[in-house]
Order: C-alpha cells, then sequence, then structure tokens
C-alpha cells in the first residue's frame, strides 16, 4: 500500500481531468491525478478549443452543452485572461438554398431548447464576416458558442486544483486497479507504485476505453482522427466560428469513412484554424495529404481571401468517439469506486465543466445537476 | 489536379550542400535520373556558400575549403537536373517510392511534385540558439550567418568582431574576417581545445584537419588575436546595437571588449522535419541533437530514404562529402571504395571527441534573466517558459510550446526549439527522452506553404 490515500485518483490530465480535479478538489476531496505523459498531453492538446452549443440536437448532450456553457461563464472569473476564453459566437453557412433551409429548420428545433439561434441574411452577414465569399447565402449566428485555448485552460484549472491541495503526477502510466475484500477500489496502480484510493475517475478521453479496461469496468471508446491547418498570423480575417453546414452531420455521422467540413475560426495570436476532418483509422498518425488538401480547399471556397496565407503548421488529434457520440459519465455499477468521464468525441473542451460538476456530484453522493442515465456506461450492454 | 505536373525520376536529392551534391553526382555517374532541390538560388549549401560573380575569384579560394573539390563536383553536376530556388515541404510514402513536394521560386512559391523511386535528405543544420543578455541586439549573430555574409557577398559583419561560443567553426569564420581585413578583438571558446590532446587516436588518422586547425590558431596568433579557451559569453552590451561585449570565465572573471559585432556559435541543430515526416529510426548524438541512424550505405530504417551529411550527426563537411559519395553510389548499385568508409569511420571517431570537447553547457539558461527572450518570433521569455514550469505544471517542450507559444512563430521553433528544451529541462529537473525531441522536431509542412499551393492535393474523389 501507498503511504498517501486519496480519495480520488483522475486518470487524465487533459481538460476533463483537470476540470474533474479542479471540482472535486473545491469540494474539499483530497485529489490526485495522473498521466502517462506530460500534462495536456492528449486530444486537449489538439483541438480548437471549441465551446459549442450551435453543433448541438436537442437531448442529452444539447443539456450537457447548456450546463458548461453557464459554468464556463463562472470560471471566466477564476481564470486568468492568458486562457483566451470568449464568447465570440458561431455563425453556420451555407452555399445553397437547401443547405440553408435545413439548417433553419434545424434552429427552429434548437430555439425551442434553451438555443439561442438568429438566421442572417447575406447583408447582416457580410456585416459579421466581410470576407466571405459571396456565394454564400445566408446562416445561422449562435452567440452562446465559445471559444478557449483549450491547453492553458486545461493547465490552469490543475494549477487552481493543486492551490485546492490537489497532487498532479505526470509521467505515471495506470496499469490496474486494487480492490479491498468487499470489491470496492483501494488503490490504483502505477508504474510508479500504488496511490491509495477511494474513488477512480476514468478521465482518459480517448484511450479511456483501455484505463476502463484495466479498471474492470470497460466501456467502448475509439479514436476518431482530425487534423486542422494553422496559418500564419494575419490581419482580423475571421471574426467568429465559421463553419458550413455539412459539419453538423458530419459529426453526427455514424461513418468510419472520411468527412471534411470547413470549421474556420481565428486565435488571439492571429492564427486561423482550419478544420475539420473526421475519419476513423485508428491510431495512424500517418499525415493525409487528401485531408490536409480538402480542409484546405474548404476553407479558400468559404473564405477566398485565405488563398494566399501561409499554412505553418498541422496537427492531429484522435478524438474519443463512443458509438452513440454522446461522452461516458457516472458510477459504473460493475465496480464500486470506479466513475467515468470520457468518450466526449470532439466537444471534450466545451463538455468538461458540467461532466465534472456530475463526477463531483456522484462521488460526493448529491443530487446531480441534470439527469445522467443517458451517459451511463452500462448502456453499450444493454444495446449488444 | 497536381497529376498533370507530376514527374518520376529515380532519385530526388534534397539540399545541394556537400553531402547533397556528392550524392547527386555519384547517383547521375551511375546512370540514375537525379534531380537535386536546393532552397536557395546557387549550390554549395552553407558551407560553400559563393558570391555568383566571383566563382573564378582569389577571394573565393581565399574563403573557401576544398574549392578545387567544390570545382569537381560543380563540373560532374551536369549529368544532374539541379533546380535552385526549390523548398521542399512535404515527403510522404507511398506504396512504391516517394512523393517530394516543394514550392519553386521566392516569390511565386508555384507547386512542385516528384515521385521518386529513393530519396537522399541532405538537408544540413541550423546555427543552435543559447540565448544570453543582449543576445537579440543588432550586431550579434550567428557565426555561421556572419560567415554566409562574407561568402556569398563579400560584406564583412563589422569592423571590430569578437567571436564567441564553442567549437571549429569560430577559428574558420576568424581566419576568414581577418583574411579579409577585418579587425577581431577576441575568440571566447567554452570548450578546452587542449582537451584533444586527451584523444590522440581521434584525430591521429586526420592529418589535413589537425592541420587545418593549426593553421588558424596561426594566424589568430599572427594577429595577435586572442584566442580564450574556456570563457563564455556573459553578456552583449549596447544601445541600439551591440557595443561591448563580457566573456567570462567559468569561475567567473570577465573582461570587456568593445566591438561593433558579435559572432556567435554554440554548435548545430539538425534540420530534421523533413525526415520525420517519414518516421525514420532515430537518435540523440554526442552533442544532445537529435539526428536520424543510418546504416554503412547511408541508408535509413526506412526502406529508400537515405541520409547525409549533418543530419546523420554533426560532423563537418569533409564528412558530409564522403557519405553523399558512398548514398550515391549505393543508390546506383556500384562498389563503394571499402578505404572511404575507414575514412568515415575516421571522421565520425574525430566527431565524437569534437561533441566532448566543445560542450554548450546549459548553465545559461540557470543564468538568462527572466526578461531576455528566448523566442524571437513570438517574442517569448525565458520567464514566460519557467514561470510555464513552475505554475503549469509544464515539463517538457512541447507543454512550453503550446503555454507559451514558444516556437509557434514563423521559425516553428527550428532557431529556439532546442533552446526552450533546456530552460525546461534545467528548471525541472526533468531530463528530456527522444520522443520529446522527436515531437519538437516534426513538422508538416516543414516551411509554410500558401494555403493555395496544399489545396491542389485534395483528390477530387474517383478517377475525377
Amino acid at each position: 500500500m501507498s503511504a498517501t490515500a486519496y480519495d480520488v485518483v483522475v486518470v487524465g490530465a487533459g481538460i476533463v481531468g483537470a476540470s474533474c480535479a479542479h471540482r472535486l478538489a473545491e469540494a474539499g476531496l483530497s485529489v490526485c491525478v495522473v498521466d502517462r505523459g506530460p500534462v495536456v498531453s492528449g486530444t486537449t492538446g489538439a483541438g480548437e478549443g471549441n465551446i459549442l452549443v450551435s453543433d448541438k440536437q436537442a437531448g442529452p448532450e444539447l443539456d450537457l452543452a447548456l450546463l458548461s456553457v453557464r459554468l464556463w461563464h463562472e470560471l471566466a472569473d477564476i481564470l486568468p485572461r492568458a486562457v483566451e476564453l470568449e464568447a465570440k459566437g458561431g455563425i453556420i453557412v451555407s452555399s445553397s438554398a437547401a443547405g440553408l433551409a435545413a439548417v433553419v429548420a434545424a434552429a427552429d428545433r434548437q430555439r425551442a431548447h434553451g438555443i439561442v439561434a438568429d438566421v442572417v441574411g447575406p447583408d447582416r452577414l457580410a456585416e459579421l464576416e466581410p470576407h466571405l465569399a459571396h456565394d454564400v447565402v445566408g446562416g445561422v449566428s449562435y452567440p452562446q458558442d465559445m471559444q478557449v485555448q483549450p491547453m492553458l485552460a486545461a493547465a490552469h484549472l490543475l494549477r487552481i486544483a493543486r492551490g485546492h491541495g490537489a497532487v498532479v503526477r505526470p509521467h505515471t502510466r495506470m496499469v490496474g486497479v486494487d480492490l479491498g475484500a468487499d470489491g470496492s477500489i483501494r488503490a490504483v496502480r502505477t508504474d510508479g507504485g500504488p496511490i491509495g484510493c477511494r474513488w477512480v475517475v476514468n478521465a482518459a478521453g480517448t484511450w479511456g476505453g483501455e484505463v476502463a479496461t484495466l479498471a474492470g469496468g470497460p466501456v467502448p471508446v475509439l479514436p476518431r482522427r482530425g487534423f486542422i491547418l494553422v496559418t500564419e498570423p494575419l490581419p482580423a480575417t475571421v471574426h467568429h466560428k465559421v463553419y458550413g453546414a455539412d459539419y453538423v452531420a458530419n459529426v453526427a455521422s455514424d461513418s468510419a469513412g472520411l468527412e471534411t467540413s470547413p470549421v474556420i475560426e481565428s486565435t488571439r495570436a492571429g492564427t486561423v484554424l482550419i478544420g475539420a476532418s473526421r475519419e476513423r483509422v485508428g491510431f495512424d498518425r500517418t499525415p493525409s495529404y487528401d485531408v490536409l488538401g480538402r480542409l484546405a480547399a474548404q476553407a479558400i471556397a468559404l473564405f477566398p481571401v485565405l488563398a494566399g496565407a501561409r499554412v505553418q503548421r498541422t496537427y492531429r488529434g484522435f478524438r474519443p468517439y463512443c458509438p452513440d457520440h454522446l461522452p461516458v459519465i457516472g458510477a459504473d455499477p460493475r465496480v464500486d469506486g470506479l466513475v467515468h468521464a470520457c468518450g466526449h468525441e470532439g466537444a471534450g473542451i466545451g463538455l468538461a465543466p458540467a461532466t465534472a460538476v456530475l463526477v463531483t456530484e456522484t462521488v460526493t453522493g448529491a443530487v446531480p445537476s441534470m439527469p445522467v442515465d443517458a451517459f451511463s456506461p452500462l448502456r453499450f450492454e444493454a444495446a449488444a | 489536379m497536381a497529376d498533370a505536373q507530376r514527374e518520376q525520376v529515380d532519385v530526388v536529392v534534397v539540399g545541394a550542400g556537400p553531402s547533397g551534391l556528392a550524392a547527386a553526382v555519384e547517383a547521375a555517374a551511375g546512370g540514375l535520373r537525379v534531380v537535386l532541390l536546393e532552397q536557395s538560388a546557387r549550390v554549395g549549401g552553407a558551407y560553400w556558400r559563393h558570391s555568383p560573380d566571383h566563382l573564378d575569384d582569389l577571394a573565393e579560394v581565399r574563403l573557401h575549403h576544398d574549392w578545387t573539390t567544390f570545382r569537381r563536383l560543380l563540373a560532374r553536376l551536369r549529368a544532374v537536373d539541379v533546380r535552385t530556388e526549390h523548398t521542399v515541404w512535404g515527403l510522404e510514402r507511398l506504396e512504391l517510392g516517394f512523393r517530394v513536394r516543394a514550392l519553386r521560386g521566392e516569390v511565386e512559391r508555384a507547386p512542385v511534385v516528384l515521385d521518386a523511386t529513393s530519396v537522399v535528405v541532405a538537408t544540413g543544420t541550423h546555427d543552435r540558439v543559447a540565448p544570453f543578455p543582449g543576445w537579440t541586439l543588432p550586431g550579434v549573430m550567428g557565426a555561421g550567418g556572419g560567415q554566409a555574409l562574407l561568402k556569398g557577398s563579400l560584406v564583412a559583419p563589422g569592423s571590430r568582431v569578437a567571436l564567441a561560443g564553442t567549437g571549429p567553426l569560430l577559428l574558420v569564420v576568424a581566419d576568414g574576417l581577418l583574411r579579409s581585413g577585418v579587425e577581431v578583438v577576441a575568440v571566447a571558446e567554452s570548450g578546452h581545445p587542449t582537451a584533444y590532446g586527451l584523444h590522440p587516436s581521434s584525430w591521429s588518422g586526420l592529418a589535413s584537419r589537425t592541420q587545418e586547425a593549426a593553421a588558424y590558431v596561426a594566424t589568430l596568433a599572427q594577429h595577435r588575436v586572442p584566442y580564450l579557451a574556456g570563457r563564455t559569453i556573459r553578456a552583449a552590451h549596447g544601445a541600439d546595437r551591440v557595443e561591448r561585449v563580457t566573456f567570462a570565465t567559468r569561475r567567473g572573471r570577465t573582461r570587456e571588449y568593445d566591438v561593433d559585432a558579435l559572432l556567435v556559435s554554440h554548435g548545430f541543430t539538425p534540420q530534421l522535419e523533413l525526415l520525420l515526416q517519414v518516421e525514420p529510426e532515430t537518435r540523440v548524438d554526442g552533442d544532445g541533437s537529435l539526428v536520424v541512424v543510418v546504416d554503412d550505405r547511408q541508408r535509413t530504417s526506412v526502406p529508400g530514404v537515405l541520409a547525409t551529411g549533418e543530419v546523420t550527426g554533426v560532423g563537418g563537411a569533409s564528412l558530409a562529402i564522403l557519405e553523399g559519395y558512398v548514398a550515391g553510389r549505393a543508390l546506383s548499385d556500384r562498389a563503394v571504395d571499402p578505404a572511404v568508409l575507414r575514412r568515415i569511420d575516421v571522421h565520425r571517431r574525430f566527431a565524437r571527441t569534437m561533441h566532448a570537447v566543445h560542450v554548450t553547457r546549459d548553465t545559461w539558461a540557470r543564468d538568462l534573466p527572466d526578461d531576455e527572450l528566448v523566442c524571437r518570433c513570438e517574442e517569448v521569455t525565458a520567464g514566460a517558459v519557467r514561470a510555464a514550469c513552475r505554475e503549469l505544471g509544464v515539463d517538457d517542450v512541447r507543454g512550453a510550446k503550446l503555454m507559451t507559444r514558444a516556437g509557434m512563430g514563423l521559425c516553428q521553433g527550428r532557431m529556439c526549439g532546442r533552446a526552450v528544451t533546456d530552460l525546461v529541462a534545467v528548471t525541472t529537473g526533468r531530463e528530456p527522452d527522444r520522443a520529446d525531441a522527436v515531437r519538437a522536431a516534426g513538422r508538416l509542412p516543414a516551411v509554410p506553404v500558401p494555403l493555395s499551393a496544399l489545396a491542389r492535393e485534395a483528390r477530387t474523389g474517383g478517377d475525377a
């Protein structure tokens, strides 16, 4: 047994793990965060920092997103300006009348569930985004959408958690759990020795399936690869998060094949981030020139002025994908003490604060802020 | 679609420095169709950088070593399809062979695509940066850059010049400056070159190199230039540009010199970004640089990709030329002169000793004041990197980049990557591993590429 016993060991030092550590430590629990690599070395460091309601349809994920947006606004009070948290708003645009009609119809349904969605015509669009291509016929503006620099947000949440007594142990790989005589978790075993605890939070993102299996409560989390292009710093060109109407369909798709749709936004440094691609190819890190080319072509189609902008770097990440596109959140009835907080696909940055609240409520036995049944780790067994 | 412009060749050689030139002419001599891509307007690389108007000029002979070797290679270059002003940004593995993507011209940046059965990567090095107070002042530059100025345009970097850092390049550049009539006030060498005496076997087979070094030292003595072993650059001072420099001994004794230029060389960082795109086996060399592993025919662990020169380990031009020769012979299935292989071994042994003697210590990372820059492109200070380590849990170079933007600018960490790595290591006490180095050095594209050029890579689907 290790000398120090914690109430909770959080596995994963990405945005979800950091958010959980922050909430749990703030609630007075003793917390140890472990990560097999450096802090924020997984998918959190490979994303755009989306905090979106616009791409969610009515249902449990939207409820989680709305709770999260509220919590991100609260977090703005304790996070420094450096994390670049900004309610910049998103705009879904379409170049075809049929595409626009579909986007407008979706917005009507979303509005009934608390999303602010304003239909905008070409004139208003030209004001909001002067560099948009002229063939864009209209779109829907979502002022609740936000953006954050996800690596800094996670690192600062870990810093605040440490202020509440949490311990962060990077380069420490979980290899299993020890159970007590009553079957409940007693310790997390790591390559740096056992760490005594009562609860284990699986916040391992795309590697959450692996950690779940090691902990004895398997859940299906698969990698869904995405590439992002980053331009050189440009004078203000893209003011909101602008994305094509196909994006929502691609996010919700079950296809293993390649899907790309334009998602374009700028950062405070002036660089423009260009996504998004989705494909299920395992953890293959080989660059795909086809994907990079499609992203570039789609960005130019939406913002022709970008054609001459130079791409400084590209990066890839692996979204934690669950077959029904919903995260796994909550206690695992199969292993006393195991709590999941993984499988957020491409929405983990946005959904992290609400996930952390639900995890903390699970551990402290408080009444959950929202229904969690849809996120149950057992739902995959029922389907099988 | 880009396919229309695509060419198929036997070999693409990337980089026309000493090793790339040797590899290209040797492969072409074996009957292969060879394309040699060079980023700058002229072949020769940093080693044989020259002014086009002075190819036969005495000035060139004076400034250059192995000038006759260069002229011999140039004469044999007729068999090679040489394309200057071609910057390679992508190396992709195909089912058979490789696709090399480049941009042509400094201005038009036109996309060029070449398919090759084999690729020789001879991309050379960057100057390694070890920051010190005042290192960003105008008039402070890399010794390599100062030498390039002298060789390329016959312009002296200053009229009263000091040199600092470590390695044979300091002597070479000081010699070049003196021969061009520039006053050299002092050369601070942080290592102790007398330590070469402890490794006589490492240079015993290299008469030419020891003679060369002796000649440099003699030139310095003749001009009464102090060659100060065990001294480091403590600071450069000046209002708008460097006016004075402070050298210090390890015990902290200092001495100041009035100058109008300071040339520094703290070793080199091999340019691996292109190679890493195909994920060959790598290792950390004696000087701490990430380099690619090659066998005795310069083959990397990726079949069809060969590497020559400094990307296989910093060892100087003579070694690079021999490696290029071997790669070119191997590609054209011709026998390699065993004497050359022995000579390569001798040079590599010498390089190991050189790395041991000329060490850039990481004391700079402890001593650099918080308000000094480590990353010029993004203007990130040493203090910002230290704060990220202490407050945000950063303990690797990738984390430092993500949290502080160090290495996120136009150079993408080519210049500052090694310095940030060392600063993080000194601040946290965690030794960087090879995986850190691979993550820090790998980048696609290898150089910035216009979005319009990248857009051509989209397959339009099906046979369209």
